[in-house]
């Protein structure tokens, strides 16, 4: 009798959801559910999953190495949420403004295909490309903005960010 | 690639993804990778004067280019690297996930 239940149970979590196989503790405040994926790779500052066809990626922003030979310390936040909020670049020098009007034609984002949420007190910003198949998401933890990436398909970049959840 | 086009090519990368670009290794899919960021870039199209254009699609451009001009391209990106990470920057940081897939070999 169970198995009436668990076969069909079992095969929806698997072909239709994405089965959530892991949860990456991102802070004290948040977390992030991962399917399982075919292998995990750390470079230098990135923690990399890679699937059979998409990939996900997730770093803390460091505001000195964002972009070799400038140092944003102070500015990081205003600096990225002036890609994806309009209101917010008045507030930065002349020269960072133009950088993040620069970085957000670089991401090729539509301004329909932008993404703000929020999980309690913490921002979520980002958007996704379809020229370039790729998406952003940007958190503002209580000390730290996490970056997450993911080259994939556009489900694949909600279902992401749909992941994200307080612990 | 030779000795001096993996110098080149990391000299670049250094420039545009800083001091963690001192750990890749320069491999064919980094010099791909590299040409892409490059080819797509209306912004400093000097490099690509020295490249035939446009590559066939789905062309590697390590293999569909001649040894001379692989390194000719990579010479002219490390010369005037400093002027090509400023025309370079954003579409570098938004491509920065693969660079690094690469130079993992993942």
């Amino acid at each position: 009798m169970k198995r009436i239940f668990i076969v069909p149970l079992l095969a929806l979590c698997l072909f239709a959801t994405g089965c959530m196989a892991g949860n990456l503790v991102l802070s004290q405040d948040l977390a992030l559910d991962y399917p399982e994926p075919e292998l995990i790779s750390h470079t230098s500052t990135t923690l990399i999953f890679k699937y059979e066809d998409w990939t996900m990626s997730h770093e803390i922003v460091d505001a000195e190495t964002f972009y070799p030979g400038i140092d944003l310390s102070g500015d990081a936040e205003q600096f990225i949420r002036a890609f994806f909020t309009e209101d917010v670049r008045p507030s930065l020098s002349p020269e960072l403004r133009d950088m993040a009007v620069k970085q957000r034609e670089a991401f090729d984002i539509p301004d329909h295909a932008a993404y703000k949420d929020s999980l309690g007190s913490f921002d979520i910003l980002g958007g996704y490309s379809e020229t370039h198949g790729l998406g952003h998401i940007y958190i503002f933890d209580r000390a730290a903005i996490h970056h997450i990436v993911v080259k994939g398909k556009d489900a694949r970049y909600k279902q992401v960010a749909k992941s994200i959840r307080e612990r | 690639m030779d000795i001096y086009d993996r110098e080149h090519l990391t000299e670049f990368l250094v420039a545009l993804f800083g001091k963690q670009a001192n750990s890749w290794h320069p491999n064919e899919e980094l010099f791909n990778l590299t040409y892409k960021l490059v080819a797509e870039s209306g912004e400093c199209s000097e490099a690509m004067r020295y490249v035939p254009e446009p590559l066939a699609p789905g062309k590697a451009p390590f293999k569909w280019l001649k040894k001379e001009v692989r390194s000719k391209f990579l010479k002219t990106l490390q010369e005037n690297r400093e002027q090509y990470v400023i025309c370079l920057r954003g579409a570098a940081y938004n491509m920065a996930l693969e660079f690094k897939m690469a130079a993992q070999g993942v």
